[in-house]
């Protein structure tokens, strides 16, 4: 199981629509990305708004409105070759600011931050509910990373993301380079995800991660350690996310066709959703309810019709 | 008339034993003589005490009483606490539980021995009508259980409908009774058991399971295909079905919570939810578990 958590997805706004060549463009992405043999992949939304100016007022109040990633709807032909789930990263410069983040966590499968500040990546750690913390590799760092927060975090269940495409880009490689080592260092070699972070019209970026792993090695992290970044340990963050939505803090979940990260009964369809009830159609129960016979008979049933015919 | 004596002269003239003046005056001049039959002292009799002494025995009473149950509850106390009595709930269910998995072990040792001796008897209809197996535990007795506890899940969650408040009610929800099916086990032999909860323990869940009913039924080459079925035989364990303990750890079950709405009443029609059990997050004695209030931790020890 391959992941890839951070495909650009070309909106930057709450209230944009995507348009048709932006759509084939993303359709690219994942095409590609299913040759190179991922299987789970994260269309990632990059609102361009930071919380401090003027984000309070762009977020709407009717939940069905804020995901702009329609699956159901612009993605139903890639169902059984790939499996998709949603992301937003969200830049944080004002820790006081984070109210909204209640909101996400029931939306989009996968919450991410992206700390603009030294205090911002403190709050991050301690008060929010996140599954990821990423930085823009190729500006300098908020701040000085160190052992003590970083594990702290990943101890919690935060990991950290490492992006490859920073490396392929000319711009600025020597300034990623140095600030990945960093947080290598300072996270210990544990506790990283590596993702391409790809932009929407450059899908001639993505690789394979057995491309990817002599660049991490370069950096310092074991053969082992490099594939659980592609694998396991982007499967944590995935299965992180989804018991946020399916289950109640991680005691019972509801159940899918697939193990816990199986989003194949979920209502997707957020158009449709206008007209429900339901202030949240990812919680939709409906889409679970299964006919009795449809499914296989278990050892109780079989007895209870023994016992009628008798 | 004397003077000296007035008041003693006019009580006792009040009296009726004296017939006459005379009399009360030569009585009166013995009262203070020294030779008299009368003497000038107090004679004061032991009394039985009146009001005070039975106020007083009762509160001595009281005493002795508290003191009495006091001691008692002592002795009494010293027998409850005591972990291995017999007449103790939890030592006989414990006790019920060892004996009846250790019965199940020997049998199912017997009927290996037997199968290999006289192979019939794996086509045998039911396997409890074998003698050695008829004080093993059997599912049937226990389908009320499950019935009752069908009921009880309904009516609470009845007019939920999203994910969120479902979940939560459940996981403050009894399943003594539910029908539970092991999906990921740490141990291998475990997947694929279902059964009907016996008894949720801190660390445990007892199930009883049925008899030659499992996974090993459902197999099939092709897509609903009847011919190509694959027989795989049952072991002896399996045969008998019985009691099963199942450690929460690292395991997960599933359940199926059949909805009952007044509009669908043909069966095949009914719709069903599945629901999984994290056996991770909930290793608390189910009692507890009502008032937890719970947290999301990492992950790491969840498995996919």
């Amino acid at each position: 199981m391959l992941c890839d958590l951070n495909i650009g997805f070309p909106l930057s706004d709450f209230n944009e629509t995507i348009n048709n060549d932006q759509l084939i463009e993303v359709k690219k992405c994942i095409n590609t990305s299913i040759i190179l043999g991922y299987t789970h992949i994260a269309l990632n939304f990059k609102p361009s708004t930071t919380t401090s100016n003027s984000n309070k007022n762009k977020i709407s109040n009717d939940l069905n409105l804020i995901n702009p990633i329609n699956l159901e709807k612009d993605f139903s032909e890639f169902s059984g070759k790939i499996k998709i789930f949603t992301r937003i990263t969200i830049k944080i410069d004002d820790p006081s600011q984070c109210q909204n983040f209640a909101k996400f966590q029931q939306i989009f499968d996968i919450v991410a931050v992206e700390p603009l500040t030294e205090k911002s990546f403190q709050s991050a750690i301690s008060n929010l509910e996140i599954d990821l913390i990423s930085f823009n590799l190729q500006d300098r760092l908020p701040c000085f990373m160190k052992h003590k927060t970083l594990c702290s975090a990943i101890d919690k269940g935060i990991l950290f993301e490492i992006k490859y495409t920073d490396f392929l880009n000319n711009r600025n490689r020597a300034q990623s380079i140095s600030n990945s080592k960093q947080i290598i260092r300072a996270s210990r070699n544990r506790g990283l995800i590596c993702s391409s972070g790809c932009s929407f019209n450059n899908s001639n970026l993505l690789r394979n991660s057995i491309n990817v792993i002599p660049i991490l090695k370069m950096m310092g992290i074991d053969s082992n350690r490099c594939n659980l970044m592609f694998k396991d340990w982007s499967l944590k963050v995935l299965l992180n996310g989804r018991l946020r939505i399916k289950s109640y803090k991680q005691t019972i979940s509801i159940s899918g066709d697939n193990g816990l990260l199986d989003n194949s009964l979920e209502d997707k369809n957020w158009d449709s959703s206008k007209n429900n009830k339901i202030n949240n159609i990812k919680q939709n129960i409906n889409t679970y309810k299964k006919r009795k016979n449809d499914i296989n008979d278990n050892a109780l049933d079989k007895i209870l019709k023994k016992n009628k015919v008798v | 008339m004397d003077r000296s004596n007035v008041l003693e002269h006019l009580l006792l003239s009040r009296c009726g034993r004296f017939n006459g003046n005379g009399e009360i005056l030569e009585f009166l001049e013995q009262r203070y003589s020294f030779n008299g039959p009368q003497k000038n002292y107090l004679v004061l009799e032991s009394t039985d005490g009146g009001a005070i002494r039975a106020e007083n025995d009762k509160k001595i009473a009281k005493e002795n009483e508290t003191v009495n149950d006091f001691l008692s509850n002592l002795n009494s106390n010293k027998k409850t606490t005591n972990k291995f009595n017999k007449l103790k709930t939890k030592n006989e269910f414990k006790k019920f539980i060892q004996t009846s998995i250790k019965h199940q072990d020997n049998v199912s040792k017997k009927l290996s021995k037997m199968i290999k001796n006289n192979p019939d008897i794996r086509d045998m209809e039911d396997i409890i009508d074998l003698k050695i197996c008829c004080k093993i535990l059997k599912i049937e007795d226990y389908i009320e259980m499950n019935i009752l506890w069908n009921n009880y899940i309904n009516e609470l969650i009845k007019g939920c409908k999203t994910i969120d408040t479902i979940t939560a009610k459940l996981s403050s929800a009894e399943y003594i009774g539910a029908y539970f099916t092991v999906t990921h086990c740490s141990c291998s032999d475990s997947i694929g058991i279902e059964g009907i909860v016996l008894w949720e323990s801190q660390s445990y869940i007892l199930m009883i399971i049925a008899r030659k009913n499992n996974w090993k039924d459902n197999i099939s080459i092709g897509k609903n295909d009847n011919n190509n079925k694959i027989k795989i035989k049952y072991s002896a364990r399996e045969m008998i079905g019985g009691l099963r303990m199942i450690p929460k750890k690292k395991t997960r079950f599933t359940f199926r919570i059949d909805i009952e709405n007044d509009e669908n009443k043909d069966e095949g029609d009914k719709e069903v939810i599945n629901f999984e059990f994290i056996g991770d997050r909930l290793c608390i004695k189910s009692l507890d578990r009502a008032n937890k209030k719970f947290k999301s931790h990492n992950v790491k020890d969840i498995d996919i």
